[in-house]
């Protein structure tokens, strides 16, 4: 292998001259290989090379020249190349080169949008980029023409993706603490969200609209009701206390919910772009509808301390409609001063009743005339209004129509508008005047030995109520504590376990309840100090009570 | 070994360029093939050597005290020398990588600072101790010479790749520039020294001239 | 006189010595001090063109697209050796990314393009313009190409970067192999043989 040449005396050998024949050698497949692996390489990046766009920005924050990508579903679809700004110096403009696969993003409806982290309504998005960098997000448009300047989007759009679901708008007075994003959830489940807003053109109500994903729009249904969920709803009114929450971030950035009424034969899934109105609460929301309103007055003779207009008005229990209005009056034949109620009702909401009674009396909803004459028959019947203590916690009103029989007729005038509907006092009125035909009563009788008997009597319930205070009012306020203390926790709880809260309603509710039971008794006791002796009559009302004769 | 006829008996000069052996009696100071300047040894070698060794020996301290680089994981930043590269290699088991980089950036260079200033000390005493192995020595030295460049490619390299803003980011640092230069004046002291010095017995002073002396 | 073109001279020591054809696998060592002074290559003019050309598609290849490429948890990046070059250009190192650039980009490309360029007018019997230039350039450049410690750099860098997250070696990176040991092979000592093939 190894060949060393000594010096030899330097005698120069005789040169060989080589001709060299031009034979094209095999090692020229070498690089021509390795030419077309170079060629087949740019061709397939060539290939790969989709349209070249320019997105123009507000700011150029977050791009980054040849590393900021263009994402759509989280998979790369371009890069940016250049930041420049814009000749104006007005806008931001980021040459964008998509890739092949996403040469239908150029279409002329695409949208881009910077994705960073923010805290928006719909929670936090895009922490990842605080450790990646921004990205550009893109959502491909459905239009066949191509473009090659676009304007990005100030902020992500909330529906993106072609996604399936349907959008609806609804119809409100005011925004309240809405806004786009806000979600929109069925019970209590986020199934969508506020993707705008707009002042409806005459400027006096607001259109909203939601996009609900599927498969969840297939719930929202001809009769389905929206409410506007937002933030807690304390209700204090003649029906005791509710509270109502939907989940944390609707109580943060609002939040509307639906629902259809509890019973909803040949009900269908309402189409695309349906309006649906929007109601403020969800208690509203699920009443029976409406149907026609009939104004009516009521016309007290009594003091009508607690009632508000927006008070409830029962029809044998059942709540038809509320109080609009409460007016003082100046009766100059009588030198009184009698209230003037002004309630609306709506007799839909009897429901099968109102309906059934139509068929029955071939009754014509829409003529006023028939429905008077229609009250006058009930009135004959003994249809009477009444202010009745609603809620002894609070003492609010409410005005309850019942029928009557032991009323006294009143003359009904028909063609009298508005239609008045006469009125029995109060039930506190009644007791009051019961309780003086008692004294007068007791006046009568063998006083010393009754007194005697009371006197007993008395000192026995001054122990009991004694021992009420001792014992069950602490109770109360121990629970009326408690209660502060969960609200408390529930408030530092309150993240999302609706659950608890939804208990939370319930509770207060039911404490709700309970203090007014409360309240009835001792009430009770206060007027019939003697049934904690000998306990309660069989026909409950007052004024069914005998004097006691021993 | 007598039988070996050195070029200037033959007044014959090496072109360094194209390895032509000139004609020295036409008192050429070109090469009369490339035109390159024609010299019987290669000018100043001894003192250009020294320079470039001294200088690399001088920037060898700051590229292994510097840090080379600075790795940011999650906000995290730490500075990272030659040596605790190789250190960090080592201790996640990784021992390949580690000889690697240790014989590329510090026995290399090292091996280079010792082989470069024995072959130095033994020129200049017109030394004849152990020539062939002398020789041998510089052709290793220039052998291994650019491999020292290893270390500038990585964090090159690795700091063009990672760039995750705050997730991961690796900086270039000082120290990497002081161990490019050792390199760059080690490769220029290898060059510069003439390996035909070796083998002359008389003291080197006379050879430093140009060829136009014979 | 003697004919100086039939004399080599040992670099290493100035022996001189007469040229000998060598056969394959056959090298020819200095006597005294063991440098080598002829090596025996069975390339012609046309398969040495033939493999710059290659090289030159190589380096294309190697230099614009990426040698590598990182992903971290969905993240990615890639770079090529011109980005690593820029990675070194920051703040106050510049210069060693300027001997970076050369080592890696520039040399080489030099001296592929000064192959080729010289290697096609030799296939005519021709000696190029500039050809003294050119051939002097190549001995200069050459010990600053350091393509074949890319290599082993980038290969480092995989195993550095393997261990903290997934990486890819890129077309740049299987192009650069091929790419340094062609150059050894091309861009050696024995274009020296040009001088006599081309009087």
């Amino acid at each position: 292998m190894k060949s060393a040449v000594t010096e030899e005396p330097p005698v120069p050998a005789p040169k060989t001259v080589k001709t060299r024949r031009f034979s094209i050698s095999m090692v020229w497949i070498v690089p021509i290989v390795a030419v077309l692996v170079g060629i087949s390489l740019v061709v397939h990046n060539w290939l790969q090379q989709g349209p070249t766009i320019q997105i123009t920005f507000k700011t150029g924050q977050g791009l980054t020249a040849n590393k900021t990508e263009v994402k759509y579903r989280n998979v790369v679809i371009g890069h940016v190349t250049t930041v420049d700004l814009s000749p104006d110096q007005k806008s931001v403009t980021a040459t964008v080169k998509l890739s092949k696969q996403a040469e239908n993003f150029a279409a002329e409806d695409s949208s881009f949008w910077v994705v960073s982290a923010r805290i928006g309504a719909g929670g936090i998005s895009g922490i990842d980029t605080l450790l990646s960098g921004d990205f550009i997000g893109a959502d491909a448009g459905q239009s066949k023409k191509r473009a090659k300047v676009f304007t990005g989007l100030e902020t992500p759009p909330p529906i993106t993706y072609g996604e399936p679901g349907r959008r609806f708008t609804l119809h409100t007075t005011d925004l309240g603490s809405l806004g786009v994003g806000s979600s929109v959830s069925y019970r209590k489940i986020s199934v969508g969200q506020v993707v705008s807003y707009q002042l409806a053109k005459d400027g006096k109500s607001v259109d909203i609209e939601i996009f609900v994903h599927a498969p969840y729009d297939a719930f929202i249904t001809d009769n389905t009701r929206f409410w506007n969920a937002s933030g807690v709803d304390i209700e204090a009114g003649a029906n005791g206390f509710a509270v109502r929450t939907e989940s944390l971030s609707s109580l943060l950035v609002g939040g509307i919910a639906f629902r259809a009424p509890q019973y909803n034969p040949n009900d269908q899934a309402a189409a695309e772009d349906k309006v649906f109105e929007l109601f403020d609460d969800e208690q509203s929301a699920l009443a029976p509808p409406k149907g026609r309103a009939q104004y009516l007055v009521l016309r007290f003779e009594q003091a009508l301390r607690g009632l508000k207009t927006g008070a409830p008005v029962e029809f044998l229990g059942v709540e038809i409609g509320q109080v609009v209005s409460v007016n003082l009056d100046f009766d100059a034949a009588t030198r009184s001063f009698p209230v003037n109620v002004g309630i609306v009702i709506y007799p839909q909401r009897l429901g099968q009743a109102h309906t059934k009674m139509l068929k029955e009396l071939r009754h014509d909803p829409d003529d006023e005339r028939n429905a008077a004459e229609l009250l006058g028959t009930f009135i004959d019947h003994g249809l009477r209004a009444q202010a009745r203590s609603g809620n002894l916690l609070t003492g609010q009103l409410y005005i309850a129509l019942d029928f009557d029989p032991k009323a006294p007729k009143v003359v009904f005038d028909p063609t009298a508008r508005p239609i008045t509907i006469p009125t029995i006092p109060g039930s506190l009125e009644q007791l009051q005047e019961q309780f003086q035909a008692m004294v007068e009563k007791i006046n009568r009788l063998p006083i010393e030995r009754i007194a005697n008997n009371l006197d007993a009597n008395l000192v026995e319930l001054h122990s009991s109520l004694k021992q009420f205070n001792k014992n069950t009012l602490p109770g109360v306020q121990g629970t009326l504590l408690e209660v502060s203390k969960t609200l408390q926790s529930a408030n530092s709880t309150l993240a999302d376990d609706s659950p608890q809260r939804e208990q939370l309603t319930q509770t207060l509710d039911e404490l709700g309840r309970m203090s007014r039971s409360l309240r009835e008794l001792a009430d009770y006791l206060g007027r019939n100090p003697e049934s904690l002796l000998r306990g309660r009559p069989k026909d409950a009302p007052a004024d069914a009570l005998k004097p006691s004769r021993n | 070994m007598t039988d070996l006829v050195e070029a200037s008996q033959l007044n014959l000069v090496l072109c360094h360029t194209c390895g032509k052996a000139c004609d020295a009696t036409r008192a050429l100071h070109e090469c009369d093939r490339c035109g390159a300047p024609l010299h019987e040894r290669k000018p100043n070698s001894l003192a250009r050597t020294w320079a470039y060794l001294i200088a690399a020996l001088v920037f060898y301290i700051p590229a292994n005290l510097l840090p080379v680089m600075n790795t940011q994981m999650l906000g995290e930043g730490e500075d990272s020398t030659i040596m605790s590269g190789v250190i960090e290699f080592a201790s996640h088991g990784a021992w390949d990588i580690a000889v690697i980089i240790f014989i590329a950036s510090i026995a290399v260079p090292a091996t280079k600072f010792v082989a470069l200033g024995l072959l130095l000390v033994t020129v200049q005493r017109g030394s004849t101790w152990a020539q062939k192995e002398r020789s041998t020595l510089y052709r290793f030295v220039e052998l291994i010479g650019y491999w020292s460049m290893l270390d500038v490619l990585v964090v090159a390299l690795v700091a063009a790749l990672v760039k995750f803003q705050a997730l991961g980011d690796i900086e270039p640092r000082p120290g990497i520039l002081f161990f490019g230069l050792v390199v760059v004046f080690t490769m220029l002291a290898a060059m510069s020294f003439d390996p035909r010095m070796i083998w002359e017995t008389r003291p080197p002073k006379e050879h430093t001239d140009e060829v136009s002396s014979h | 006189m003697l004919d100086t073109d039939q004399l080599i001279i040992c670099e290493h020591c100035d022996c001189v010595y007469h040229k000998v054809p060598l056969k394959k696998h056959q090298k020819a060592l200095c006597q005294r001090c063991g440098a080598v002074l002829q090596r025996y290559n069975g390339m012609t003019l046309q398969q040495r063109l033939a493999l710059s050309i290659t090289a030159g598609v190589l380096w294309l290849m190697a230099n614009f697209y990426p040698v590598m490429s990182i992903s971290l948890k969905g993240l990615s990046n890639s770079a090529t050796l011109w980005d690593s070059v820029l990675a070194l250009a920051d703040g106050p190192i510049t210069f060693i990314a300027l001997v970076a650039a050369i080592s890696i980009i520039i040399a080489p490309m030099f001296q592929l393009a000064i192959l080729i360029w010289v290697l096609g007018f030799a296939l005519a019997s021709k000696r190029s313009p500039g050809f003294i230039t050119f051939m002097r350039w190549l001995e200069s450049l050459r010990p600053w190409s350091m393509l074949e410690v890319c290599l082993l750099g980038a290969m480092v860098a995989v195993f550095k970067l393997a261990g903290l997250l997934d990486v890819l070696p890129g077309i740049g990176l299987f192009a650069l192999a091929i790419l340094s040991l062609l150059m050894i092979r091309i861009a050696g000592r024995d274009i020296r043989e040009l001088w006599d093939a081309l009087p």
